[in-house]
């Protein structure tokens, strides 16, 4: 039937302006994500990922968008008529038969080309032409602003920072390792994991000087004297506490008693 | 007049025809002209609202002259009975011998005026009413089918209500229009007064489609294509005065819903498109709808005619 036919090529036209549409769009798309994912060392992959969702999402969301009404819209001599055909196809009737061959008659008139925006195509040409230039100036130089792997590898906020940025690292080299497991000095040795104090394997050559640090116990003196005058006797003797001296006590007190721990456990064991 | 696709478009140069051909007896009143013929093409009945001498008579007898239709006038007084309009037997002398021969009544014709309907007794209204929906009369073990086309014109005065027998709402839906006749303008006023009091001699009117022609155009009339969200429009419309009892008491009916898509139907055909589109509805929303609803105590108070309300819906 001729009318179902038109409707068929209507339909496919309507497709190609909606396929045009999202295809620039999407390349649009394509080239700013990736011009500015290329500045931080991303995969194009990924750019090229968002554009075909866009293009799928933008295609099917323009499709819906245009129902006949638009086309009514933009072609005054088929108001009305082309829905009224739309909705009596299949319809045998006399006076369907005479619109139909109305609205074929019309038909050859109208130009789809009025669905097209072309000023909006003009300016997505224009984008396409200047973002791919520069897409293509900072690929060939090479140009970054961030390398995310170098962001991910900075971070460092004690162990748990890390523990995240061994992550990070982990992730950026494309390879995911095990959280390093934390050692506790179990030997005797007092001064800690050998492996962390290297220092080196050179000889050290220390020289003590015994003349400055010998002691003769035979050695005598006399005796000092002083003469105490009742002046010099302190009537009341006592004791202040020192608050820095208290603080600094309290934390040696604690140092201490931490060290005696450490040494009971070690003679228990 | 055969008809063919390629040629449905001269129909709109002969309604044009038609509608010249009735300017040269009754002056203006071209949309009560339209409604007319919008109710004919729809094989409907149409109730005409007018004050007195404003050419009711004229325009239907002119109409069934132009085409070929015959035409009854049935003047309703209180004392008409309902063997008046539909018929009786009468007793016949046949070769000597008495029989009995149905006499028909006014209703036998194509066209007929029913002048001052609400005068009418309720029983005669319904016999009437009756006739106008079957499309037949029964009287006795007899049943005789009307003519085709039949289209029934019926009169109601809004002045000297007195001694009237109102219709009933069930029975004004039966009408698929109400058509409200005003005065004319003044130049139409000159015109119609220069034409009846002078000298010249009247136009001839001669007819211009057959009765055939007329049950064709009927049979188009329903063929004529309508959009799905057109017919939306008229369903939530009339389904809109069912849903505001704050202005209408009562809603119209689905018959109502069928009524405008057909007006709409004629409407388009009459103005030469081969499909209904939105103006026709809204054009023959009025005279299809202001009929069927009951205003509420509220909008009658606020001195609102159904018009209003119709208009305000759409």
């Amino acid at each position: 039937m001729e009318i179902q036919k038109l409707f068929d090529q209507l339909e496919f036209e309507l497709f190609k302006i909606a396929f045009l549409t999202a295809f620039l769009d999407s390349v649009l798309l394509f080239l700013i994500v990736s011009t500015i994912f290329s500045m931080a060392n991303f995969s194009p992959f990924i750019s090229l990922a968002i554009a075909l969702i866009f293009f799928t999402i933008k295609l099917i969301h323009t499709l819906k968008r245009t129902p006949l009404k638009k086309v009514e819209e933009k072609n005054p001599s088929l108001t009305e008529i082309l829905r009224t055909a739309k909705d009596n196809l299949g319809n045998d009737a006399f006076m369907v038969k005479a619109m139909n061959e109305d609205l074929l008659e019309r038909m050859n008139h109208v130009y789809m080309g009025s669905m097209v925006k072309y000023k909006r195509l003009f300016i997505q040409t224009l984008l396409i032409f200047l973002i791919g230039f520069a897409a293509v100036f900072v690929a060939a130089h090479n140009t970054y602003v961030v390398d995310y792997e170098d962001v991910a590898k900075s971070i460092d906020t004690g162990s748990i920072g890390k523990f995240f940025s061994n992550s990070i690292n982990a992730i950026g080299s494309g390879k995911i390792e095990e959280i390093p497991e934390i050692i506790f000095n179990q030997t005797e040795d007092i001064y800690g994991d050998p492996e962390v104090a290297q220092l080196g394997d050179q000889a050290l050559n220390i020289m003590i000087q015994e003349n400055l640090n010998s002691i003769d116990l035979n050695e005598e003196v006399p005796l000092e004297t002083n003469e105490f005058t009742t002046q010099e006797y302190a009537y009341d003797v006592g004791g202040s506490m020192d608050v820095q001296g208290t603080d600094r006590l309290t934390q040696e007190y604690k140092y201490i008693n931490k060290v005696e721990e450490e040494l009971r456990r070690r003679g228990q064991k | 007049m055969a008809i063919d696709v390629k040629n449905i478009s001269k129909l709109k140069e002969t309604f044009a025809n038609v509608r010249k051909a009735i300017s040269h007896v009754i002056v203006g009143q071209e949309e009560v002209v339209e409604q007319i013929l919008v109710a004919l093409l729809c094989d409907g009945n149409a109730l005409l609202e007018s004050l007195p001498g404003l050419g009711k008579t004229l325009t239907i007898k002119t109409l069934s002259k132009v085409l070929d239709l015959k035409f009854a006038r049935i003047q309703c007084t209180p004392d008409l009975m309902p063997s008046d309009i539909t018929g009786t037997y009468v007793i016949d002398d046949v070769k000597g011998k008495k029989v009995f021969n149905f006499q028909k009544g006014p209703i036998f014709a194509n066209m007929i005026l029913v002048d001052e309907i609400n005068r009418a007794t309720p029983k005669t209204q319904s016999a009437l009413l009756e006739a106008m929906q079957e499309k037949q009369v029964t009287t006795g073990n007899e049943t005789f089918q009307l003519d085709k086309p039949f289209f029934v014109l019926a009169t109601q005065n809004p002045i000297d209500q007195e001694g009237t027998y109102p219709l009933p709402e069930a029975q004004t839906d039966r009408f698929l229009l109400k058509i409200i006749v005003n005065y004319p303008p003044i130049h139409d006023e000159l015109e119609i007064v220069n034409r009846y009091t002078g000298a010249k001699q009247q136009t001839a009117i001669h007819p211009l489609l057959k009765a055939q022609s007329l049950v064709l155009l009927q049979t188009l009339t329903k063929q004529v294509p309508i959009a799905d969200d057109l017919k939306n429009k008229v369903v939530t419309l009339v389904n809109k005065t069912r849903t505001n009892p704050e202005f209408i008491e009562f809603g119209a009916s689905p018959r109502a819903s069928i009524g405008l898509i057909m007006a709409a139907k004629a409407h388009a055909l009459l103005s030469g498109r081969k499909f209904v589109s939105a103006k026709d509805i809204e054009d023959m929303a009025l005279p299809v709808l202001r009929h069927r609803i009951v205003l509420s105590f509220k909008a009658q108070k606020e001195g609102m005619t159904p018009d209003d309300v119709i208009k305000a819906l759409l």
